[in-house]
């Protein structure tokens, strides 16, 4: 019986949080009866205090690091008064650390091991395609058995090397996007770009830009056309705007297609982050046109909008869930770039609203069962969605729903075969980069396994830590500031 | 269809007891009826229904996994050798992983997410076509017995006539059924002694503290800010133990009484 059994963590609210509670359930709930996505509400943390608390520590420990800094170790005299410091704060810290290690789930182990077998085989299947003996152009065999004849596509080439920009600054995968852009396929020559249509500049652009501010192009005799080229792209892009109506109308007179939306927002945000080429006002002002134009464009009019659709005949002013995956992620770059526009939050939030809708449908296992025959979409199309959905998931932590998209994945990669990789009589462009993008999942599937870990360790190793006072400070308030710049970003999602 | 919440301040009043052998007579009256073991911190329905003379046939998932997103609303669901009569069983797995995230969203508020669920399956059941959805709540204000009575039709406040129970009732009315909208609230007394037993009490100052509690319970109802009818008093029944008397002992006052309790909610 209760009375003796104790709680089990189940909290019971504050009479406050109480009232909040049960106002937001029942909002929730008719909206859900209205058909809509539920709300999702955070509880009203009383995070002031413990913000100001852990400002106060950083304001501490900054004053012992300096302190430690005027102290002289090797004299005896003061030897006594810096292990009384140590001791203090180390206590401290370990309790700082315990309190922040509560982010861990565990992982399902063959989910864990299907990443690191499936990892070799996307990097066999890409490093087959831009070996050095020109297989991009020429039919690929893997393991002897495995072969797809298909010339890589600009648009794929673009797409490829945008992906690979997203994997860590200088780690292998992000120096082979960059050596593909300035060593193998020199996009910047290709004047004839400009001629291409809207989508195929949106995708030279992007990829272009990605790599606008490495050491290599700013040193190379290439700077000059690379500028050229881009800029001229980017004004055709711009010129894609409407002022009369304020949306974009690139062509034919009809909105921005929902992809080039999310092309472009990509773009922006990576402009937004690298002024060096462009001008940063002009940026943001057309960021936040474009922003406007998508906020418009998702605002439901009918109750839900349309977020997994049959009917795939409207294209312009559908957000599908992989576009909202796709936006999510690209608000959450405009986000760290622009800083915190009331716009951005209000967008993320909506579109999180929607794919949380999706997860949350009965049936929403049918986004991950469309197969050639029933719709007009491949199977590719389908895993590049899987692959947004958790790489969304994962940037929102949202572990539970990452496992869960992961682990059907799996099941697509064992039902299918190998078919991911041999398909032959396949003429789609998405097929290169989705094994790209599988393998950026992963990355982040693991480094978020990696975070984890290394907190587990810190705390571990936290006793160990009185290596001197002053080194000691500058790690603590390095943790600290870590801290509140988290806890600081958080509250500001959490708005 | 109709969703019903049995839920109580205190632990140990009796809403496992009522509300299994409330489910299955109305199973038993030709209803189609889910009853969820919502006493997600100590389930005790699987162990309950697996010692009966009831046989499930299938081995469906728990519906604390549900809650969490592991499942489907269907997979949940078990059915039983009674045509009418289904039941979900909640299991602590999920909570004995200490640090799990999935822990915190569990017992903690949940972001609104849990509650998403919880109306996900009562929209489930409401298109499988079930007659009644019970919830065998788990007592107290926690967030998630929140949830079981925001998304109820009604609820069923179990309480006993004990001295304690005047204060928790009370309390409990003030700052949560009060604040609740759209459910109907009705009040159940439990383990009243009857009039014949209280003769047989020996000690006068028991008696009178007997009857007292009854009026200190009654009076507390009737001076609720919010309506909570009593439906029905239940006499305390020596050597009562956690069994689905309905099913086959026709004869047991449990049995008689849950009758007569059902007449009222049909
Ligand atoms: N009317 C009654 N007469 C006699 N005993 C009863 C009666 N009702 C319940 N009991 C007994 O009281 C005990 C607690 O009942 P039960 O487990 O149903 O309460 P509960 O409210 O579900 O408790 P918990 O909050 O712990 O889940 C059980 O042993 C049960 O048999
Ligand atoms: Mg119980």
């Amino acid at each position: 019986m209760s009375e003796i059994r104790g709680n089990k963590g189940f909290e019971s609210p504050s009479q406050k949080d109480l009232d909040d509670y049960l106002r937001q359930s029942r909002k929730s709930i008719t909206q859900m009866k209205d058909g809509r996505p539920p709300i999702i509400f955070k509880p009203k943390k009383a995070l002031p205090t413990k913000f100001l608390g852990i400002m106060l520590l950083v304001v501490v420990s900054s004053s012992l690091m300096l302190v430690g800094s005027f102290i002289n170790f090797d004299s005896p005299r003061n030897n006594n008064n810096t292990d009384t410091t140590t001791t203090v704060t180390t206590t401290k810290l370990t309790t700082t650390t315990t309190t922040t290690t509560q982010v861990e789930t565990t992982l399902p182990i063959d989910i864990e091991k299907d990443i690191t077998t499936s990892i070799p085989l996307v990097e066999a299947f890409i490093n087959t395609m831009i070996a050095s003996n020109h297989s991009l152009i020429n039919p690929i065999v893997i393991n002897g058995t495995i072969n797809r004849s298909q010339t890589i596509s600009d648009l794929e080439l673009f797409d490829l090397v945008w992906i690979l920009s997203q994997f860590d600054e200088n780690s292998e995968w992000w120096n082979l996007g960059r050596s593909l852009i300035f060593e193998k396929y020199l996009l910047w020559n290709k004047t004839s770009l400009l001629t291409e249509n809207l989508r195929t500049q949106l995708l030279a652009l992007r990829s272009m830009i990605t790599y606008s501010n490495d050491n290599i192009l700013l040193e190379s005799d290439a700077l000059e056309s690379y500028q050229n080229l881009t800029k001229q792209l980017w004004e055709n892009v711009c010129s894609a705007h409407d002022n009369v109506t304020g949306t974009f109308n690139p062509d034919n007179g009809t909105i921005l297609h929902t992809n080039d939306q999310i092309l472009f927002s990509q773009v922006l945000a990576k402009t937004a982050g690298h002024p060096t080429l462009f001008n940063f006002s002009i940026t943001t002002e057309k960021a936040i046109l474009l922003l406007n134009t998508i906020y418009t464009l998702t605002e439901s009019t009918d109750g839900l909008p349309e977020s997994f659709d049959t009917n795939l005949t409207r294209v312009s002013d559908v957000y599908y869930s992989h576009h909202q995956a796709a936006m999510i992620l690209a608000l959450d770059k405009f986000s760290s770039f622009l800083g915190s526009l009331a716009i951005i939050n209000t967008l993320t939030n909506r579109l999180n609203n929607f794919l949380m809708n999706i997860f949350l449908q009965q049936d929403w296992s049918i986004a991950f069962t469309y197969n050639q025959t029933s719709h007009n979409l491949s199977s590719k199309i389908v895993l590049n969605d899987q692959l947004l959905f958790i790489r969304t998931n994962i940037l929102q932590n949202k572990r539970n729903f990452a496992d869960y998209t992961l682990s059907i994945l799996k099941l697509n990669f064992e039902a299918e075969n190998s078919s991911y990789f041999t398909s032959s009589a396949d003429n789609q462009t998405q097929f290169l980069t989705d094994h790209v993008h599988l393998l950026l999942s992963f990355e982040e599937f693991l480094i978020l396994e990696t975070t984890i870990t290394t907190y587990t360790d810190t705390e571990a190793t936290s006793t160990e830590y009185p290596t001197g006072a002053a080194g000691f400070a500058w790690e603590f308030t390095i943790i600290l500031t870590v801290l509140v710049f988290i806890s600081y970003r958080r509250r500001k999602i959490e708005e | 269809m109709e969703t019903i919440t049995f839920h109580s301040y205190r632990g140990g009043v009796g809403k496992t007891l009522l509300s299994v052998n409330t489910a299955v007579k109305l199973a038993l009256l030709g209803k189609k009826v889910c009853l969820v073991d919502f006493d997600l911190r100590a389930p005790s329905h699987q162990s309950l229904f697996t010692s009966s003379s009831f046989s499930i046939t299938s081995a469906a998932k728990s519906f604390t996994g549900f809650l969490v997103g592991n499942h489907e609303p269907q997979k949940v669901i078990n059915s039983t050798d009674r045509e009418n009569f289904y039941c979900v069983f909640s299991d602590i797995e999920i909570l004995q992983r200490k640090e799990s995230k999935i822990r915190t969203k569990l017992t903690q508020h949940g972001e609104g997410r849990i509650l998403a669920k919880l109306f996900e399956f009562v929209r489930y059941c409401n298109s499988q076509k079930f007659d009644f959805l019970i919830f065998d709540c788990m007592p107290g204000i926690t967030y998630r017995s929140l949830d079981a009575l925001v998304v109820s039709d009604k609820i069923m406040v179990v309480t006993r006539p004990v001295k304690s129970e005047i204060s928790g009732l009370r309390l409990v009315i003030s700052e949560c059924y009060s604040k609740l909208e759209g459910a109907k609230l009705f009040s159940i007394l439990n383990q009243v002694e009857q009039q014949e037993d209280l003769a047989h009490i020996p000690n006068s100052l028991d008696v009178n503290l007997a009857k007292e509690n009854v009026q200190g319970i009654t009076k507390c109802l009737e001076e609720s800010s919010v309506s909570i009818p009593l439906l029905h008093t239940f006499r305390r029944i020596p050597f009562v133990t956690e069994r689905i008397y309905v099913l086959d002992e026709k004869d047991h006052p449990l049995t008689i009484e849950i009758e007569d309790f059902c007449s009222k909610i049909l």
